[in-house]
């Protein structure tokens, strides 16, 4: 019967085709030419991106109401030399609120290098406001770095290569809003409001200063506000709680945007660029076979569903053995923290797994718990269906957004 | 890794990872589209729309497998459309146009080999699903887990049909041997 089998695999692998060029030009055109439609149809919404931000940027608006406010600060200074500018941190959690990107232009001593970097950097914010989702760096060496879904691309032009970190991402996080600027207001040991210009436009500018000890390890920071549209326009951090010395990281332009085009975050490698794919380590957990959850005659979403129910009934139990199996990422120790003084008392309902854009490692599916003090909260949980020794298997490999 | 170098690439809009993406794989998923239809003319067609809506989607196109086996299963999902279609508009005459000997063809056309006419005409003595099972495992080195997820049927159903397929091609192939 073998033998049979290995008669018909052959022929099919004897099996041969050749194309002329009519074929090929007739599939290849039709194909060439949609890409260059679809290439013109990219370019003209970038460019009416590109306006759209130009006209919605904030340096517009402002220069737009220049004239009316130039004649009306003067007036009331004129009026009222006295009286002195307010300011509250809400006032600027309100103001970001409207902005969902940031370019953020300065300078970096990394810790190991006395040397002072140039960096440009861009950022979006994702879906839910609470860290970077797009995110670029462009140093002052050439290198770029930038990325893809869970994964880091590290464009370096010395070496001509492109370093793919999976499941790696950096972020902004917290983003730029209530949960940073709030926590720094609350948890900073000396958060002080002072009032100024800036010596180069004029403009009134709110400065605030603040300092921790543990943040990890000792830092200060040093803000400048504008005070009339409330946003951040520049951001020093110093490795020491006295600001004394050189800032480690010096943002001196920042600028925030309504939207920032998804080009914004792209990079043509270049055509002989070598590529080296980086995995983390836990990688190798998630493919360890004494991790997960067996799923032998299971399709992918029935495994989804499966483990997703016995990891929240373990949690609930308190079973932490399969807790830590099903999900080797989690640092046990953490979850146990965390669920301690709330912990959840029931599934309610564990949705459909669906496919989420920028999400390369596997389904999510979403699962709603009822924890103790009544609360219901959805958690998106992102599961990995695997085959490992010839074995069907799943894993959770972590959430989509905050749990 | 060079495919999805390709892809990324492609999703910037070079033309030239494209004709390498196309250049790479178009005898395989022509083969697949042959053997499945047992018709050049629509086999072409098949190819064709296939790449054709590879480009369309390329901008929310994310390769998380090998690229060779996405193509080969949009070929055999579009074959499979291809054949539900010719059922429903045939009136029992309008037979496909069987692959045959290529050397009156002109050079615009697709040139198939002994070995593949022989295949593909053994082959369209079987019943679709049984193509399509034995092909997807042969030629797309596919897992039987893997095509029945696709199909959203069972495993076993797909073993089924693969094993009784290969009886059958196998008497078929045996017979032709005796004549």
């Amino acid at each position: 019967m073998k033998s049979e089998d290995d008669k018909v695999k052959a022929l099919i692998n004897e099996a041969k085709i050749e194309t002329g060029s009519g074929v090929d030009e007739r599939i290849l055109a039709d194909a060439l030419s949609e890409l260059e439609r679809l290439r013109q149809k990219r370019l003209t919404r970038s460019q009416q991106n590109v306006w759209r931000i130009i006209m919605k940027s904030p340096i517009v608006k402002l220069a737009a109401a220049a004239v009316i406010i130039v004649g009306l600060v003067l007036l009331v200074s004129i009026l009222n030399n006295s009286t002195s500018p307010a300011w509250a941190v809400e006032q600027t959690i309100e103001a970001l609120k409207r902005f969902n990107a940031v370019h953020i232009s300065g300078v970096v001593i990394p810790p190991e290098d006395s040397l002072q970097h140039s960096f440009d950097l861009w950022a979006r914010v994702n879906e839910d406001h609470t860290q970077s989702d797009d995110f670029r760096i462009e140093i002052d060496t050439g290198q770029i770095s930038w990325v893809e879904g869970n994964d880091t691309y590290h464009y370096d032009p010395n070496q001509n290569a492109v370093r793919i970190r999976r499941g790696q991402k950096p972020t902004i996080n917290p983003w730029m809003g209530r949960d940073l600027l709030q926590r720094l207001e609350q948890k900073t040991d000396d958060w002080q409001v002072s009032y100024g210009n800036d010596p180069a436009t004029g403009r009134d500018r709110v400065f605030v200063t603040c300092s921790h000890l543990h943040a990890p390890g000792p830092k200060s920071w040093w803000f400048e506000f504008d005070l009339e549209t409330k946003l951040p326009v520049r951001f020093k951090q110093w490795d020491n709680i006295q600001r004394e010395g050189n800032p480690t990281f010096d943002a001196q332009r920042i600028v925030c945007y309504e939207y920032l085009p998804a080009e914004t975050f792209k990079f043509e490698i270049p055509e002989n660029a070598k590529i080296i794919e980086e995995f983390p380590e836990v990688w190798d957990k998630l493919n360890d076979p004494n991790t997960g959850m067996p799923a032998e005659a299971m399709t992918e979403e029935e495994a989804s569903v499966e483990i997703v129910r016995q990891y929240w009934r373990a949690v609930i139990d308190g079973n932490w053995e399969l807790v830590a199996r099903l999900r080797p990422i989690a640092n046990l120790e953490t979850w146990q923290a965390k669920y301690s003084s709330n912990p959840p008392g029931e599934i309610i309902e564990i949705g459909k797994p669906y496919q989420q854009e920028g999400c390369s490692i596997g389904p999510v599916t979403p699962v709603r718990i009822k924890f103790r003090d009544g609360d219901i909260r959805e958690i998106k949980i992102i599961t990995k269906f695997r085959d490992v020794n010839g074995k069907s298997s799943c894993v959770i490999a972590g959430t989509w957004g905050k749990e | 890794m060079e495919d999805k170098l390709l892809v990324l690439r492609c999703k910037r809009g070079s033309r030239d990872a494209l004709a390498r993406i196309y250049e790479k794989y178009k005898r395989d998923l022509l083969t697949l589209a042959i053997a499945l239809l047992n018709d050049r003319s629509a086999a072409e067609d098949v190819v064709h729309d296939v790449f054709v809506g590879f480009v369309q989607a390329i901008e929310k196109f994310r390769l998380t497998g090998s690229l060779k086996g996405y193509l080969l299963t949009c070929v055999a999902n579009r074959a499979r459309n291809a054949n539900k279609a010719r059922h429903r508009h045939s009136v029992g005459l309008d037979l496909p146009e069987p692959v045959s000997p290529d050397a009156d063809e002109p050079r615009s056309s697709i040139v198939c080999n002994e070995e593949l006419q022989q295949l593909s005409c053994a082959m369209a003595q079987l019943a679709y699903d049984q193509r399509e099972a034995i092909m997807l495992h042969f030629h797309a080195a596919m897992a039987f887990r893997t095509i029945a997820t696709q199909q959203g049927i069972s495993v076993n159903t797909v073993k089924s049909r693969y094993r009784y397929g290969l009886d059958k091609l196998r008497l078929i192939l045996n017979h032709e041997a005796e004549k």
